[in-house]
């Protein structure tokens, strides 16, 4: 058993101010489920304040995402095999996009810097945005009904999304 | 273009794309193999949780656009078929004949209303008769004066001696207030005097 090397509690909940959500993001993203990525945030961070102690300052972010990571896989292989008791097959569930963590996690001026950026994308770019996110379409079917190729619609999606990354750093 | 090859992480866009699919389980990209850089790469893992934020903020707008819309624009709301609502029109046709309508009912309510006054006619006689009554009995003496003669006898008191004519007063008044007036004028004469 790995001895414990325990970081500094006031190191901890610096740590834990900057990168919280921004963890319980990457968590969703894996698990599909806010209170399931708060758990596995949870447990990194007590992992962060048991054994820190070894890890460079500077790889601390990086080590933190890893631990993540695998505490997420870790929750979604047991969900896994909960629900396989259950059903015959296993299937990954919908993603519910709930609207509420949003608003938890993103401060209203950074909302606002979002919607005021969605707002002033080309309207090309909107379209594609639009039809893949809110309408939910893949990129073959945009391209289909757009009757563009199917890189010139990932284009566009990058796009959109260099200027949508600028509105949320 | 086959997306299920990772992408070169030549930059940043690439990777903000290969995270938004990631993020949209988007067919376009194995997720199995990302997730498996996504471990290696922390860039990568930053990138996914800034995909989540975007989709989440996208997801939002279109929401709230909704509801604008729903709250300027009530007229776009369509009802279901259970509490279908008429519709009403401004249309000169429509408003001429809503008029002429509301015409004809006042017209109606306005005749109906005139034969119930007729009906009332018998209780006007009721009414009228019961009031010649109540006149014809006050004609008559009251009982309550008759009383209050018989109250008068019991003290023995002499009209002739206070020289009072109870005859030619007005038999409505009780005696003992003639003569409470009668006694209070004769106490001002001595007075005068």
């Amino acid at each position: 058993m790995t001895p414990e090397r325990p970081l500094d509690p006031n190191i901890v909940a610096d740590c834990h101010r900057a990168w919280r959500v921004l963890l319980e993001r990457y968590a969703w993203a894996i698990l599909r489920d806010w209170s399931l990525a708060a758990d596995a945030v949870q447990i990194a961070f007590i992992s962060l304040s048991r054994f820190g102690a070894d890890v460079e300052p500077k790889a601390r972010k990086a080590w933190m995402f890893t631990t993540v990571h695998r505490e997420a896989l870790r929750i979604k292989s047991a969900e896994n095999r909960h629900q396989s008791k259950a059903i015959a097959s296993v299937r990954e569930s919908e993603p519910r996009y709930e609207v509420s963590p949003l608003t938890r996690l993103s401060s209203s001026e950074e909302l606002e810097e979002l919607r005021a950026r969605i707002a002033s994308l080309p309207a090309e770019q909107r379209t594609i945005v639009n039809m893949r996110i809110v309408e939910d379409k893949t990129f073959g079917q945009i391209a289909e009904e757009l009757q563009i190729p199917l890189g010139t619609a990932l284009s566009r999606m990058r796009l959109a999304l260099e200027r949508l990354k600028n509105a949320s750093e | 273009m086959n997306m299920n090859q990772p992408i070169p992480d030549n930059n940043s866009d690439q990777r903000d794309l290969e995270a938004m699919l990631y993020v949209l389980r988007d067919p376009a990209i194995d997720c199995e193999t990302f997730e498996a850089r996504m471990i290696d790469e922390p860039l990568l893992a930053e990138a996914v949780s800034h995909a989540v934020s975007l989709v989440f903020a996208i997801k939002n707008q279109n929401e709230v656009n909704v509801e604008r819309q729903s709250l300027t624009k009530p007229t776009l709301a369509t009802p279901t078929a259970s509490v279908a609502m008429p519709k009403f029109s401004f249309d000169p046709a429509w408003m001429a004949l809503a008029t002429i309508s509301a015409l004809i009912s006042l017209f109606l309510l306005n005749l109906d209303y005139t034969s119930k006054d007729s009906s009332l006619e018998p209780m006007v006689e009721v009414a009228t008769a019961w009031t010649d009554l109540q006149s014809t009995k006050m004609e008559q003496p009251s009982s309550d004066t008759k009383n209050e003669t018989s109250l008068t006898s019991h003290f023995d008191l002499d009209d002739s001696s206070l020289g009072l004519e109870t005859k030619s007063l007005d038999n409505d008044l009780p005696d003992w207030i003639l003569l409470a007036a009668i006694a209070s004028d004769s106490m001002n004469a001595e007075m005068v005097q």
